[in-house]
């Protein structure tokens, strides 16, 4: 199928299990458990999501149902059931304060604040781990795989960004 | 959290929600379902799961109550999903760090869900990124932690791996001492020629021609002895290093694919060539430089204080504050050099890049944007490099004025005792002289901590290699069984990454010279399987027997010595055709490599080229098509005769002439052997004696071709798909002529 199939109110509805995780029926079919990605995770938050059947033994079996151009078109509550839905397979929190950055040759620990609480992180190899996400946004990964988000580096302490600005 | 405190701090709370029920797995985690951090913790018994955050019961559920357990991978996050007979639940969530664990803990609900024999997870996990006495993350690319790891141990092997050396460094060491001691005596000789001479109310010419003469003296021993140091430096410096580098390759050759694999050619090359290097100079520029310097340092230190402690006191009492603004200048211009680096390689980068890409831009019309891109990335390299120039300029001085601020107090303090005349002059120029030796050498001591550090990683990153291939070499319990090629496999489960399984309970036997076909979608687990077969890998459980006996008892030469292999990418090694069909059977007699040839269907083009067999292919083959070089591997396959021969997509991107060929070569060296064959085009297949349809890591249908047609299932459809395709592509070949 190459045309978009996009999503709407009007044919079909997100509901949410009654174990919190998010469901998809439309006028033809109960989906279930669905699974929703972002297409452009970087870039678009609740825009382009493609939403998917979720099964984790047969993942080349997961087949898109379609696409929700713009989550606004849906009533509030299927709003947070998707975004709820989104939070939960994007884990990445944003870093609001830098407590200290402590340089260990290829390795800096990061002591910091989030939005999802304290957390201390190791990232190694700035130079393929830091991304420049443009207009001060920064991406670091770290060690396993976990993410942080500088929404704006030109708020975070100076010393923060003198560790950073050289992979800028 | 540690994993030891976190659970000694739950365990009490766990023994309350789990009552005497014996814990089978437990491991902390660190997500609410809401996406913050918490402390939590997760529990399996035989009966139940439990987890608890911040010592809180926030889930317990009977195991019988679930049909399956699913760990999910998600962006930064995962999660622990079950299924129960109607809904699936959200068990735990929690961040990349413990996704191993989870997986195996996944692994282990299931078992009880299936009632398999299960097992107490012990924690350990081969692709572990955390340290687990401290749960710190190891250092990049190593199993060390920087802060478990015995950091003088390090040096202690390294002073024991320089046994060889040892004597050259003790010779470099006794010149060392002797330069210092020209270094001391040299100011005494300024002091005679400016007290004695100089300044002298009686100066004599024979003075002066004694203290020049033995100026000249001290000279002409220090560039003496340089160039003695110099020598025996570089031939120790090549024995260890030599030495060292060895050792590393020929373990490295030793150790499983999977270890070498995961440590990427880049990585074990640095090892091998640069941290050896580094090892090296570390205990020759920088460890016995450090004895010296202490030496004379202590030297010059007890002189000054000799001569006058009051001056002396001048010079020490600076020096912390001048090394610390030296320091806090010397980080400033490495950061400010490294994001010139930075940019620098953002620029080759981008030439090499386009250069590369050349033709994709000219065909899309894309060279002004790209002049344009080059243009800024340019510019902003020039306003950096210019800045930091400019940057540089102005500290250096104030870095040697801060440096030299002891040798002006001194002065003014040493000037006014010439004065008074409780100094002479000869006695302040020794005296500055020493001091500004001093700083130099302090300076020196400054960088020192860095210099051993990079040498302790350097060292840890070695011996870690060194110690990964003596464990796996010492594990090894081998026996030279016969091989007559029976393949049994008994539940093989195995994954490249712990929690990601590729093959999953494959149970199957193959006999004594049957061909088998492995058949699959991409990704399904073909390759897997053969790099199981050829001992690449082993099984993460199950096992694969050999004649009745698990192939890891076989003797590992013994084995490959059996085994012909021909790869999906025919690599030839850089040297004559002759040396490669040999490479596999050195033994090989020159009549052997002309029968492998003619069995491969490659001797008849062999013969055609000038050189014939003696031919040299070039790096990595090049000078031959990829029909050529495929030819040439299937008769390197089989020039030592093998039991057991592996195909790997043998047939990938040639022509159909070439592809008859190779066919035709594939049937005059299988028979008589077992045979496992992955092919390209599945009609090479259709002589296989049985064919094995792997989909999603399990066995999915398995027969001969026939058989798998009257079936109608996945390999029916893969041939019809594969058909289609061919047929398409024909009349397109045909419209276009």
């Amino acid at each position: 199928m190459n045309e978009l199939n996009y999503l709407s109110p009007e044919n079909g509805e997100f509901y949410e299990l009654e174990t919190g995780l998010i469901a998809y029926r439309d006028n033809k079919k109960d989906y279930g458990r669905v699974a929703v990605l972002r297409m452009f995770p970087l870039e678009y938050k609740d825009e382009f999501l493609s939403v998917r059947t979720e099964n984790y033994e047969r993942r080349d079996k997961n087949n898109e149902i379609g696409i929700i151009r713009k989550l606004s078109a849906f009533n509030a509550l299927q709003q947070e059931i998707v975004l709820r839905e989104l939070e939960k397979r994007y884990f990445v929190p944003e870093i609001t304060k830098v407590e200290s950055i402590e340089e260990e040759f290829a390795n800096s620990i990061w002591k910091v604040e989030t939005t999802a609480g304290k957390a201390e992180f190791t990232v190694n190899d700035m130079g393929s781990n830091l991304l420049n996400l443009g207009n001060n946004k920064i991406m670091l990964t770290d060690v396993f795989g976990n993410r942080y988000i500088i929404p704006d580096i030109t708020k975070i302490n100076d010393k923060a960004v003198k560790v950073i600005e050289i992979w800028i | 959290m540690p994993e030891a405190t976190a659970k000694t701090e739950y365990s009490d709370a766990l023994s309350r929600a789990l009552g005497k029920e014996e814990i089978l797995f437990s491991s902390p985690y660190d997500l609410n379902a809401q996406g913050k951090y918490v402390n939590g913790i997760f529990a399996v018994t035989k009966e139940s799961v439990c987890a608890l955050e911040e010592g809180r019961v926030v889930l317990i559920l009977k195991i019988n109550s679930l049909k399956k357990v699913c760990c999910g991978e998600y962006v930064g996050n995962a999660i622990l999903e079950a299924f129960t007979e109607d809904t699936r639940r959200l068990l735990v969530r929690f961040s990349m760090c413990h996704i191993e664990k989870f997986s195996a803990a996944a692994e282990l609900i299931n078992d009880i869900i299936e009632k398999a024999e299960v097992k107490k997870y012990n924690n350990v996990h081969s692709d572990e990124k955390c340290c687990p006495k401290c749960g710190r993350p190891f250092l990049r690319g190593t199993t060390v932690c920087r802060h478990c790891s015995d950091k003088f141990m390090m040096i202690k092997r390294i002073w024991a791996l320089s046994k060889s050396c040892r004597p050259l460094y003790i010779a470099l060491l006794v010149l060392f001492w002797i330069t210092s001691i020209v270094t001391v005596v040299t100011p005494m000789l300024n002091k005679h020629l400016v007290n004695d001479v100089l300044v002298s109310k009686t100066p004599t010419i024979g003075r002066l021609l004694i203290i020049v003469l033995l100026m000249v003296l001290l000279s002409v021993i220090t560039t003496v002895i340089n160039v003695v140091r110099d020598i025996i430096s570089s031939k120790a410096s090549n024995l260890l290093v030599r030495d060292l580098r060895n050792d590393i390759y020929s373990k490295l050759q030793k150790m499983s694919l999977g270890f070498i694999e995961e440590k990427k050619a880049g990585d074990l090359m640095q090892r091998i060539n640069n941290d050896t290097q580094r090892i090296q100079s570390f205990v020759q520029d920088i460890a016995i430089m450090a004895v010296n310097e202490l030496f004379l340092f202590l030297a010059i230190a007890i002189i000054t204080f000799t001569i006058n402690y009051k001056m002396a006191l001048l010079i020490f009492v600076p020096m912390p504050v001048s090394l610390y603004f030296v320091n806090i200048i010397r980080k400033s211009i490495r950061r400010r050099y490294g994001r010139q680096w930075r940019k620098m390689d953002v620029l080759t980068n981008r030439i090499t890049d386009v250069l590369n890409g050349i033709k994709v831009v000219k065909v899309f019309g894309r060279e002004d944007d790209e002049i344009d891109r080059f243009r800024d990335t340019a510019a902003s390299v020039r306003d950096l490099t210019c800045k930091n120039e400019k940057y540089v300029y102005t500290v250096f001085p104030l870095i040697r004025f801060l440096m030299s601020f002891g040798s002006f107090l001194v002065l003014l303090y040493g000037g006014f005792s010439v004065i008074n005349k409780s100094m002479s002059l000869g006695e302040l120029v020794q005296f500055s002289t020493y001091g500004s030796y001093l700083y130099a050498k302090l300076e020196w001591f400054s960088n020192l901590p860095r210099h051993f550090m990079m040498a302790t990683i350097s060292s840890q990153r070695v011996f870690e290699l060194l110690d990964k291939a003596d464990e796996e070499i010492k594990e090894k319990e081998e026996k030279a069984h016969d091989i007559s090629g029976k393949f049994d496999f008994n539940n093989v489960t195995f994954g490249y990454k712990s929690y990601r399984k590729v093959l999953k309970n494959i149970t199957s036997s193959v006999e004594k010279g049957e061909m088998i076909g492995l058949v699959g979608h991409s990704g399904a687990g073909k390759s897997t399987m053969i790099n199981l077969v050829m001992r690449l890998y082993n099984p993460d459980k199950g096992k694969i027997l050999l004649d009745g006996i698990n192939l890891l008892e076989y003797d590992e030469n013994k084995y490959k010595a059996s085994l012909g292999v021909v790869l999906q990418e025919s690599y030839l090694f850089s040297g004559t055709i002759l040396s490669n069909i040999k490479y596999a059977s050195p033994d090989a007699t020159l009549e052997d490599c002309i029968i492998a040839a003619k069995k491969a269907n490659a001797h008849d083009f062999i013969m055609k080229l000038p050189d014939g067999y003696n031919t040299y292919v070039g790096e990595k083959g090049h000078k031959l098509s990829g029909g050529e070089r495929q030819r040439i591997s299937i008769a390197r396959a089989i020039a030592a005769n093998p039991k057991i021969i592996v195909f790997d997509e043998a047939t990938a991107s040639v022509d159909t002439e070439t592809e008859i060929k190779i066919q035709q070569a594939l049937k005059n060296v299988t028979e008589g052997k077992t045979v496992f064959a992955i092919a390209h085009r599945l009609s090479t297949l259709k002589n296989a004696d049985r064919l094995i349809v792997i989909d999603d890591g399990k066995i999915a249908e398995e027969g001969t071709h026939s058989e798998l047609m009257k079936k109608n299932g996945i390999y029916a459809s893969l041939l019809k798909a594969q058909q289609e395709m061919i047929t398409i592509e024909k009349e397109k070949k045909e419209e276009g002529e």
